[in-house]
């Protein structure tokens, strides 16, 4: 098989599981609703016993509300990176577009990693609300996935410049006959 | 662009078509009138090398060099 050939069909794989991934994303919303007190329990950051079980119902859309506002920079970025494969798919690499949109996933990478310990705090502050005075809680956790999202963030990005730069010598190139 | 591509004249003295000569080169003949028109960038030599072959002429048959004007009152 030509290496064209392979990096089509690589970017039609990457372009299904974006496509699922865009539609699963919602569902996962739905199941921080229905999971949301085994989620707690396991977060590993506040004992399971100064947590009011089952958490109230405000409990749980906040928990909801602020994992929509941390996975939307990511979902935005993974919308952008679904048009950005499937002009990959039909063989339209070097665009300026294209690394538009590949800036923009890497922006939505980077966003989500700074948004995590911003709503896990937050989370942690919601949970413990109800607790006496001096037994409220605010955890900030950094993580080794926010690290290597950034990490993953920053690479993107210069892979997008890169794409930028090579489309313009390509636009150049071909004004030459 | 001070470079001027005269492709049009040696056609015309060469008794050749666009279609013809474009077939010969392997280009298109949307790209063939780019170049006659001067819209293009560039021509590489693979492309200039099939044009003088195909219309037996020189480079300088089919590009010309025209100075500044400003230059030229000077």
């Amino acid at each position: 098989m030509a290496s064209k050939d392979r990096t089509r069909t690589i970017c039609q794989v990457l372009y299904y599981l974006s496509i699922l991934s865009l539609y699963l994303v919602p569902f996962l919303l739905a199941g921080v609703w229905f999971y949301a007190d085994q989620l707690v329990a396991g977060n590993g950051l506040i004992p399971d016993s100064v947590i009011q079980h089952p958490l109230p119902v405000s409990t749980k859309c906040f928990m909801v509300l602020l994992m929509a506002v941390m996975i939307s920079p990511a979902y935005w970025g993974l919308f952008s990176l679904h048009r950005f494969l499937a002009a990959c798919c039909a063989e339209d690499y070097l665009t300026i577009q294209n690394s538009r949109y590949l800036k923009r996933f890497a922006f939505g990478l980077v966003g989500t990693a700074f948004l995590s310990p911003i709503t896990g705090a937050i989370l942690s502050v919601i949970l413990t609300l109800h607790r006496p005075a001096g037994q409220k809680m605010l955890a900030i956790n950094i993580s080794s996935n926010q690290i290597i999202m950034v990490a993953i963030g920053g690479l993107l990005f210069v892979l997008a410049n890169l794409i930028q730069r090579a489309s313009l010598i390509a636009e150049e190139n071909a004004q030459i006959v | 662009m001070r470079i001027y591509i005269t492709l049009d004249v040696m056609l015309a003295k060469r008794k050749v078509t666009s279609r013809d000569l474009a077939r010969h080169v392997g280009i298109t003949e949307q790209n063939l009138s780019l170049l006659k028109s001067g819209k293009v960038k560039g021509v590489r030599f693979a492309t200039l090398e099939k044009i003088c072959e195909f219309l037996n002429c020189q480079p300088g048959d089919i590009l010309q060099y025209q100075e500044n004007e400003n230059r030229m009152v000077a």
